[in-house]
């Protein structure tokens, strides 16, 4: 059971309860319930970015996959990484470095929707799962985020300077059947081509990129039993 | 409530299906119906209108969309597109973003907002699909319309997550729209897990024929043959679709 729940159950029980505690001793539970919520938060989120850390999202990947098998649903992943990050710490130093971070976390909070969820995936490295969002949603959220960047100076006002990302998007497919680790490896492929090809760049950039390396659209399997469409006698 | 009407392979009779289901539907819904073939207009032919101001304009000068809309002259209206506009067979993202908005906006005005979309499954076609709520998918009995239908589902399905279809065999009688839908939906449920629902079959009807010759709706034409009771069949299917019976009487 998701933790929210457990927890929300717990208050009910103690609510319906209360008459017949003692005062003390019902506070005393209150306190100790504040404290988890707050350990729990401190458990998923990451403290320089307040996005969810890896642990969290390492879980609600995993939820999605098995959502989206079950009820046939997609979703999409994109997964970003700074460009030259390490550049940016030699040159200007860890502070203006963990700055850099804070405000594209705080960027990406406002610049994907609330059911989206968003992560600091590794040092560098962000991830955001879009729920129920095709490939052609994911790709133009990955454009406005480029958008936006782009837009943004980073570093001290008298020596500011431009950040860019390489991003992947991949969409996952019920019925591909992907494990989540085959799944993130697909993206983290596409994150690395992104990066091959030379910084700032989304991949696939295209539906038609996405699908080149495709088997066609349908099997064999599926044109023989369409043949039985046609060919009944009955 | 927006519903496109699409079948993979051209010319199995989409257009002349929207033209009519619109007439069909027109006396109790608003209804607007759009030729979603931007660049390559179709449903002003079938109804004979000849519109001045089209999604073109829309799209390419910024018209507001209220001003292309027109009135067919059968008791619903119509969103024209443009005759030979390459720019508009492939709209790029700003472009569907306006339309998007604008479709959006006069969900407000209609009950029923109809897509015929054009053949294929390119991008803009996948994209009006994806709009819709419900995706009325129009065969043939032909190993050709079959597997175009097929391929379409399972794309929108793969894809985009797209679930709610319908499907409705034209140029079929009702036994073999029947068998055919039993057979298609054996497979789409062995492969993609989805059941689509029936909305139907239409005869092959001469009649039919004359009446996109005279450009004019079967329905205005001849509201007895065989093909136009079929429609009003369909059209009746569709609405109780969206509107569960009862609903009107529970909620008092």
């Amino acid at each position: 059971m998701q933790f929210e729940e457990r927890l929300a159950r717990i208050k009910a029980f103690l609510r319906e309860k209360a008459n017949s505690c003692d005062e003390e001793l019902l506070r005393c539970i209150e306190e100790l319930l504040k404290i988890c919520q707050e350990l729990y938060t401190q458990a998923s989120v990451d403290f320089l970015t307040g996005l969810y850390n890896r642990r969290f999202f390492d879980r609600e990947l995993e939820l999605a996959v098995e959502r989206a098998q079950r009820e046939r649903l997609v979703f999409s992943l994109i997964l970003m990484d700074i460009d030259h990050f390490k550049t940016i710490n030699d040159r200007y130093g860890h502070v203006v470095g963990d700055e850099v971070l804070k405000r594209l976390g705080a960027l990406i909070k406002t610049t994907f929707r609330k059911i989206d969820i968003p992560a600091r995936y590794g040092g560098e490295e962000f991830a955001v799962i879009l729920p129920g969002t095709g490939f052609e949603g994911a790709l133009s959220a990955a454009r406005r985020f480029q958008k936006r960047l782009s837009q943004e100076e980073f570093g001290p006002p008298e020596n500011t300077f431009k950040v860019t990302v390489s991003m992947g998007v991949g969409t996952y497919r019920p019925l591909s059947k992907l494990s989540v680790q085959e799944f993130l490896k697909e993206v983290d492929r596409f994150l690395y081509q992104a990066k091959e090809a030379g910084r700032n760049q989304i991949f696939p950039s295209s539906l038609e990129d996405k699908f080149a390396p495709e088997p066609e659209g349908i099997s064999l399997e599926e044109r023989q039993a369409l043949r039985g469409v046609w060919l009944h006698d009955d | 409530m927006m519903i496109s009407i699409t079948s993979g392979k051209g010319g199995v009779g989409k257009t002349s299906l929207a033209v009519n289901l619109a007439l069909a539907l027109a006396p109790s819904h608003r209804v607007l119906l759009v030729d979603a073939d931007l660049g390559l207009a179709n449903v002003d032919v079938m109804l004979s209108l000849a519109p001045p101001v089209t999604v073109r304009h829309v799209l390419l000068e910024g018209r507001p969309i209220r001003e292309a809309i027109i009135d067919s002259g059968y008791g619903f209206d119509v969103l024209p597109a443009a005759s030979g506009i390459v720019e508009l067979a492939q709209p790029d993202s700003e472009m569907k973003g306006v339309l998007e908005l604008g479709l959006k906006e006069l969900a407000e005005d209609y009950d029923l907002i109809l897509f015929d979309t054009g053949a294929g499954i390119s991008p803009v076609v996948l994209w009006f699909n994806c709009l819709s709520e419900y995706i009325l998918v129009v065969f043939t009995p032909e190993p050709t319309s079959i597997t175009d239908a097929y391929a379409l589902i399972k794309v929108l399905f793969r894809d985009y997550g797209q679930k709610n279809f319908l499907l409705l065999a034209n140029q079929a009688s009702e036994k073999e729209g029947e068998q055919y839908y039993a057979h298609l939906t054996r497979v789409i449920n062995h492969y993609l897990g989805l059941s689509p629902r029936y909305l139907g079959a239409i005869p092959k009807d001469l009649e039919l024929e004359r009446s996109v010759r005279l450009q004019k709706p079967l329905l205005a034409y001849k509201r007895d043959s065989k093909a136009a009771k079929a429609i009003l069949e369909i059209a009746e299917r569709l609405s109780r679709l969206f509107h569960p019976k009862g609903l009107d009487d529970t909620a008092s």
